[in-house]
């Protein structure tokens, strides 16, 4: 019962929410289409995710993110599952060891995945065939750009929502994995020193 | 008290008295109003009107708390009767739609008594692809199977791509991947319907390899010719916009209009058994 009352189980409660909020915006008529080019709601969702939480918890949603996408499109099963995991766990490790969890580095980090993924559907769904280029230029880059625009707004009703926050409070710049390195590091030295000290006091 | 009775104060009211009652028996007997009784009823008119609104405003308000519980119990009956008729009124729409659902397929199944059908109806549309593709209710605890074709009472929409439990993914005739053994209805022209990169987003497919001396026009009907037993024989797939040369080819290809919207379909049928139905893959393109 604790664990229901517990802030955890209501932030992912919440998250369930909006996965199942974004698969509906994706596959029923609820989608505004532009030149006849969707966004991908499932896709935004995943990598908002991976801009703030762990690399295994991305891992997980990302993967159920990408199979509910599986069961709707002739893609073959696991497709998508694989492709989001492994896009949604590149995005959370860039932000861990490289750059600070805020929106810039977030759109930044995302273009990449976004545009992989398009391209990694428009080879499977169209399985290269004649004219394909046409369609990639013509649809499924498009769609990727209009994913891209649509993560700002996405991406700030998130942060809205489940209150994502700086995993830190340290000033810019400073990485908060790197500056627990540095500390272990400087940490070993002290222990080092002292012990060199404690054997030259021995010795004298 | 002897000189309250000898007093004019007693005298005076005693004649009032008098008077009164001589008037009303007058009146009584002789059958006509007293006019005390009209002095009395003017000036009394008002107050009386008074005392009834107050009155039946303290009545109303008793009899609202003694017969709540009967005005409550009939409410209630009454809500329960409105339920039932709008109940009632939703199932009657449900059943005249799905009627006139079965009405065009009834004409369908009398032409080919072979067919099994199984409705469906659309429940999501995968929009990561510009081919039409969209999810259908019906899977295989439905009798549903892989490749089974998908009509509707218009003509031929495709094919299932992908079957689970509960539900299917149709592949359409937008797809460049699926392809349908076809023929002109007026000129048996036959050929192969597929779908195009260029063409799926216009919402158009193509038939290819049609002969060289094709009498193919605009606005000709193409229907499936059951060749490969993947689609039943004489299925509409559309009419012809446009007849094209293949470019380096000798041969010849048409623009074709889906009879079906595919974008907007709602409702479908699989025909899960026909006369002529092969398990064997369907070729698709490469």
């Amino acid at each position: 019962m604790k664990f229901l009352k517990s802030p955890k189980f209501k932030k992912y409660f919440f998250y369930g929410i909006a996965m199942l909020v974004m698969y509906l915006i994706q596959f029923t008529p609820f989608m505004i289409s532009i030149g006849g080019v969707y966004f991908s709601p499932m896709l935004i969702l995943t990598l908002c995710f991976a801009s703030h939480e762990t690399d295994f918890h991305t891992m997980i949603f990302s993967m159920i993110c990408g199979m509910l996408v599986d069961v709707n499109s002739l893609c073959p099963i696991g497709f998508h599952a694989i492709v989001y995991m492994l896009l949604g766990v590149f995005v959370c490790l860039m932000n861990k060891f490289y750059f600070q969890r805020r929106f810039s580095t977030a759109f930044v980090i995302s273009f990449f995945p976004i545009v992989l993924n398009a391209v990694l559907e428009w080879i499977v769904g169209t399985k290269l065939c004649e004219n394909a280029v046409y369609l990639l230029t013509d649809f499924y880059l498009p769609s990727a750009i209009y994913s891209l625009v649509m993560f700002i707004p996405f991406y700030a009703l998130f942060t809205l929502l489940f209150g994502f926050k700086r995993v830190n409070n340290k000033p810019r710049g400073v990485v908060p994995e790197k500056l627990e390195m540095v500390r272990r590091k400087y940490a070993a030295r002290a222990a080092r020193a002292r012990k060199r000290a404690a054997r030259v006091q021995k010795v004298k | 008290m002897r000189f309250f009775f000898k007093s004019k104060r007693f005298k005076a009211l005693l004649s009032i008295i008098l008077v009164i009652a001589v008037l009303g028996g007058l009146a009584g007997v002789f059958m006509f109003t007293a006019p005390q009784s009209n002095i009395f009823g003017t000036i009394a008119r008002p107050f009386q009107s008074a005392a009834t609104a107050v009155s039946d405003f303290f009545g109303g308000i008793a009899n609202r708390f003694s017969n709540s519980g009967e005005f409550e119990q009939k409410n209630k009956e009454l809500q329960e009767k409105l339920d039932e008729a709008n109940y009632n009124l939703t199932d009657y729409e449900n059943v005249k739609r799905q009627l006139a659902f079965y009405e065009d397929y009834l004409k369908i199944k009398k032409e080919n008594e072979s067919f099994e059908f199984q409705p469906a109806v659309v429940i999501g549309r995968d929009t990561s692809q510009p081919f039409g593709t969209f999810t259908i209710n019906a899977g295989s605890s439905a009798g549903v199977s892989l490749y089974d074709p998908v009509i509707t009472s218009a003509g031929l929409v495709g094919y299932v791509g992908e079957v689970s439990l509960t539900q299917s993914v149709v592949k359409t005739i937008l797809n460049p991947t699926l392809n349908v053994s076809a023929l002109d209805n007026r000129t048996v022209d036959s050929g192969n319907v597929t779908g195009d990169a260029t063409l799926a987003r216009d919402g158009l497919c193509k038939i290819t390899y049609l002969p060289r001396e094709n009498l193919v026009a605009a606005g000709d009907f193409i229907v499936s010719s059951g060749e490969g037993g993947v689609f039943p024989k004489g299925q509409i797939i559309g009419t012809v916009e446009q007849v094209k040369s293949s470019g380096n080819d000798l041969g010849y290809y048409a623009v074709i209009k889906p009879i079906v919207d595919i974008a907007t379909v709602d409702e479908v049928m699989v025909i899960t058994a026909f006369e002529g139905q092969k398990s064997l893959k369907p070729s698709e393109q490469k």
